[in-house]
């Protein structure tokens, strides 16, 4: 019996040694592309619905300039699934990622190689094409661990007909005005619920309402110190956000008490209707203003008349004005990736190529990433867009700082603010403490 | 007898024994996927002891539901199987009705309540609302009444506790209960005398297997944040669903920390050992044996 | 590795063993009226509990056959009976490809566990041999494991040969027996009178015979009862099949697809419930269909030694 036990051991032992040892060492010389033999590339992609089909259809150019490759385009894998596809050792060729606060996590672990030994290789391509701020969130620690491929720009959303309705002309510049203008726009059903919300500063509204790095922004809150340590409670611009919040939930939803508008608001957030198409609550007209970004412009529907404008910003801050969030979706090439040159070649022609960029920019209202597809005369993009390109090319505008804890970065100030807008913690500085003690340990803790 | 045994003892070498001793020893490891493993000593443990807000915010969760959530259903349970013990007209109709609902996939089921308890649109909080309570909780919107929910999805599957808890009041035998007539007892303490002790057994079973179901809870939590919230945050709301298994999952399938989800394992084995011994022990002064234990 | 099979079974036809409770008897007329509203009173509260086990169960199929307006309004009543929702998630999601991976999990995982589980339990009840005991005790020692505490190498130890994503570690663990079913399977076989494989043995029958002939045709319920409560377990099981064909949305099972259908189809709460209980309905049916082979389950689990 033993025997056997050894033997058993002994065999799992060697099935597991022999399938541990992929090479990991990355060619970067140029592919022959005239005689090649017939390839087919995967990549995935957390598009899904209209917006999938508009991404895949952009790969037939693709094959016509390399006749040897077949693009196998698959949708609706997000960061989630994709780096359990990279763990499960069963890579895509190319990873096309939304999850700009991953590149830190994942070049660190290795999941995501670092492009230099490609860039700088026989294929490769020049990367002053890009603008300076694309670059800023695909780095971490000079390793480019992605290309940019489409961006994302956050701005605010506003409904004229609503504004005409209540007299409103302009957008609102400062929060505070941004408080001023909900409070007008709000209005409630005989229950006492909200029928429409002028503004919904809620984290769980959506993608993007009220999320720490919008928010964060529009309050010139730093989420590092210069050290590179977490600066929730030293940095006065996180309180100076919550508090607003705070009081912006009190004063336009409940009559001046928070927990009233709190709750409301959480009622109102559980109905809201479905973000990917004309259903969503500004298109609805169930909320009148909103920060998202700047696809909304392809989901709302024709009836529904709108402007867009960039983030309100805290007084003081008047100077940031103009700027805002902005970083989209990348590429990427996981480790593993079954065909490292030939990927690298998919990856680098999605990233550059003019025609294709603006075209994915027409199609889906996303902005282009390079100096020449923003210049694009075939741009065609809605007025309302405009706000975005700006917001892109602003000097102020930028995403989180990447860090070797990615996501996690936000964890704990994100969970300090769904209790704290649901009345759950008082105490604002020392909640502020916790979550920087937290990250910072957190940090700490990636450094071993 | 090794020809016949072969499965099991291959199973058990691959599948149990040389997994435990893998994750035994990466629970001493930095082992960030798709890296390799690095020997760190104890400081996962250290680490979750003493730094990690969200472990803490799992043990306790997970307590919640099993102090308040297995007690509900064992009471419940032998409520509904003391009702269907009578034999009156009907009572296999009757039989179905309670256990309809356990038939039901827990994927089925629990997003039944989530469209059920929608604070907005869900028939409960209409009903409520119908009968003049203006504020109904939000249920799975809010941490304060998330896992109460998952409480009343819990009861409402009660069906296989009952059950058991059924067949064992119908093997009581009837004997037992003419003797206590003769003594005059009314049917209150017939109940606590003589059904209660000669059900303890089944009871037992049900808090043990309860126990250990309870630190293994994902499921619900896991499919409740993801047809509620967004689906990066498994624990939603406001991680009140963040039950042990659901961090563990978080650690080990979404952040691939392999070695900290193993020190988490083994820390959730350790407990839930401690607690069957505690409960086997306490057990020898309610649970009632006739004729011999479980395993004689 | 996965968690075991809770033990499920069905309520009708148990056996009525009250009937003694009843005498029929000549009773005075106070005492019949006594009785009478006695009985009314249980009934209304039998029925009351039943209608909170009934009632949400209701309100799913209503909302099913409901507009999507409908479904997001405070009507109860499908005003008007939009059947078409079920054809509609048959246009949405393909539920026969999740139909049919959840039928191949379910079916080879459970002649991989009756085949598997069969010898291991006859080695635990008819034959002799030193350290029975201790082994029997493994056995159910591992079905008190957490699953958790051997999850995360098989995880990494599958990824290594590349199964991940794919049927295979969800099937092939299967055929290397689980220990609830062996432990089931032997409480059954204990019961089979010993002369029965003695005279066999005597007649110079080896033990695959015995087993084969005369202990697996005699044990045709337990067998079909562990077989059932496998198959209801890996249709139903969500875990595994999240962990290790997850990634791939070919390979999702109906418990996975359902799951993930609000992936596009945010509140369309009537969609949604409608294809709940389309992947009720068979686990329905089969609950009905087999409810002698799950009681007979059942007598077994609480069986003592």
């Amino acid at each position: 019996m033993r025997r056997t036990l050894g033997v058993a051991v002994a065999v799992f032992a060697l099935v597991a040694a022999a399938c541990s040892s992929g090479g990991d060492s990355s060619s970067a010389s140029a592919v022959d592309t005239t005689s090649h033999a017939p390839t087919t590339l995967k990549i995935t992609g957390e598009w899904t619905g209209e917006e999938c089909t508009k991404w895949q259809s952009i790969f037939p150019a693709f094959e016509q300039a390399y006749p040897w490759a077949t693009v196998d385009a698959v949708c609706n894998v997000n960061d989630d699934k994709a780096i359990k596809q990279i763990n499960a050792g069963n890579s895509p060729d190319v990873v096309m990622s939304f999850g700009v606060d991953n590149v830190g996590l994942f070049c660190d672990s290795g999941a995501w190689q670092d492009l230099n030994p490609f860039i700088q290789g026989g294929d490769g391509i020049d990367m002053s094409q890009f603008p300076e701020a694309a670059l800023t969130y695909t780095t971490y620690n000079d390793e480019q661990c992605a290309l940019p491929f489409m961006t994302d720009a956050f701005g605010l959303y506003y409904n004229t007909d609503l504004f005409d309705a209540a007299g409103l002309t302009e957008p609102p510049t400062t929060t505070d005005e941004l408080v001023d203008y909900a409070k007008q726009l709000t209005t409630l059903n005989t229950d006492g619920s909200i029928e429409v919300a002028g503004f919904v500063p809620m984290s769980n509204y959506y993608c993007c309402a009220g999320t720490s790095v919008n928010m964060g922004y529009m309050f010139g809150a730093n989420w590092l110190d210069d050290s590179g340590q977490a600066a929730f409670a030293t940095d006065p611009g996180w309180a100076a956000m919550l508090q607003w919040q705070h009081d912006f939930i009190a004063e336009v939803y409940g009559n001046g008490d928070f927990q009233t508008g709190s709750d409301k608001l959480t009622a109102f957030v559980a109905g809201a209707g479905n973000e990917w198409n004309a259903q969503q609550d500004l298109g609805k007209g169930r909320v009148a203003m909103t920060i998202d970004g700047e696809w909304r412009n392809a989901f709302v529907p024709e009836s529904l008349n709108y402007d867009t404008a960039p983030l309100p910003v805290a007084p003081g801050l008047e100077n940031q004005y103009g700027g805002g969030t902005v970083g989209g979706t990348i590429l990427a090439l996981p480790k593993g990736s079954p065909h490292e040159a030939e990927a690298w070649l998919l990856l680098q022609w999605m990233a550059t190529d003019t025609a294709t960029l603006v075209q994915v920019a027409n199609n889906i209202n996303n902005v282009p990433t390079t100096n020449d597809s923003i210049a694009s005369a075939d741009l065609s993009l809605p007025p309302q867009f405009t706000t975005f390109m700006d917001v892109f090319q602003n000097p102020n505008s930028h995403w989180r700082p990447n860090t070797a804890i990615g996501l996690e970065l936000a964890t704990y100030i994100d969970a300090f603010i769904q209790k704290w807008q649901a009345g759950e913690a008082m105490d604002l500085q020392a909640g502020l403490q916790d979550a920087q003690d937290q990250t910072n340990d957190a940090l700490a803790q990636a450094q071993i | 007898m090794l020809l016949f045994l072969s499965p099991w003892i291959v199973g058990f070498v691959l599948l149990t024994l040389a997994p435990m001793l893998a994750s035994l020893y990466w629970s001493f490891t930095k082992y960030q996927l798709p890296g390799d493993p690095k020997w760190i000593g104890t400081l996962n443990y250290r680490f979750m002891f003493t730094k990690d807000p969200f472990f803490w915010v799992s043990v306790r969760n997970t307590i919640w539901i099993i102090v308040v959530g297995l007690p509900l259903r064992v009471v419940f349970g032998v409520i509904t199987a003391l009702l269907l013990t009578r034999k009156r007209r009907g009572v296999n109709l009757y039989r179905t009705a309670y256990f309809l609902p356990t038939m039901a996939p827990i994927v089925a089921a629990t997003l039944a309540f989530v469209f059920l308890l929608n604070p907005e649109h869900g028939p409960i909080n209409a009903l409520l609302r119908s009968v003049g309570i203006d504020d109904p909780p939000l249920w799975f919107f809010s941490p304060q009444w998330s896992k109460p929910a998952l409480v009343l999805l819990g009861l409402w599957g009660v069906g296989d506790a009952m059950i058991i808890f059924l067949a064992g009041f119908l093997d009581v035998p009837q004997h037992l209960y003419e003797a206590a007539d003769i003594e005059g007892a009314g049917r209150w303490p017939k109940f606590l005398h003589v059904s209660l002790p000669m059900v303890s057994p089944v009871i037992f079973f049900e808090v043990v297997t309860g126990i250990i179901f309870g630190f293994q809870y994902f499921a619900q939590a896991y499919i409740v944040a993801f047809n509620t919230g967004r689906e990066a945050n498994v624990g939603d709301p406001q991680n009140s669903l963040l039950f042990y298994s659901v961090y563990l999952y978080r650690q080990g399938f979404q952040n691939f920390k392999m070695g900290y989800a193993s020190a988490m394992a083994w820390v959730l084995l350790l407990v839930s050992m401690a607690c069957t011994v505690l409960v086997l022990r306490g057990s020898k002064r309610w649970v009632h044996y006739q004729g011999g234990g479980f395993l004689k | 590795m996965s968690a075991p099979p809770r033990t499920i079974v069905s309520t009708e036809l148990l056996p009525a063993r009250t009937a003694a409770e009843i005498v029929p008897r000549a009773m005075p007329p106070a005492l019949v009226r006594r009785r009478r509203l006695h009985t009314a009173w249980s009934h209304t509260l039998m029925i009351a509990v039943a209608m909170l086990f009934v009632l949400p169960m209701v309100f799913v199929v209503l909302t099913s056959l409901m507009t999507d307006a409908q479904a997001l309004s405070n009507d109860f009543w499908p005003k008007p009976f939009q059947f078409s929702n079920y054809s509609t998630v048959f246009h949405t999601i393909p539920v026969g490809l999740y139909t049919w991976n959840t039928v191949q999990i379910a079916v080879l995982g459970t002649i991989g566990v009756v085949v598997s589980s069969v010898p291991v339990a006859y080695a635990l009840s008819r034959m002799r041999w030193k350290g029975r005991q201790v082994v029997f005790v493994l056995v159910l020692s591992t079905l008190m494991l957490p699953y958790q505490v051997t999850v995360v190498p098989l995880y990494v130890w599958f990824s290594k040969i590349h199964w991940i994503p794919s049927f295979k570690p969800l099937i092939v663990p299967s055929f290397l027996g689980d220990a609830f079913s062996i432990f089931l399977l032997r409480q059954f076989f204990l019961s089979v009178p010993e002369e029965l494989t003695d005279a066999a043995r005597v007649d110079g029958a080896s033990h695959w015979q015995i087993m084969t002939r005369i202990m697996v045709p005699l044990s045709k319920s337990a067998i079909a009862a562990i077989a059932l409560f496998n198959f209801l377990y890996n249709w139903n099981d969500f875990f595994a099949p999240l962990l290790f064909a997850g990634d791939d949305p070919h390979l999702w099972t109906l418990a996975l697809g359902l799951n993930e259908f609000r992936g596009q189809y945010h509140v369309e709460f009537n969609l949604m419930m409608a294809a709940s209980i389309l992947f009720m309905i068979p686990v329905v049916v089969l609950f009905f269909l087999a409810q002698r082979v799950l009681i007979e389950g059942v007598t077994l689990t609480g069986s003592k030694e």
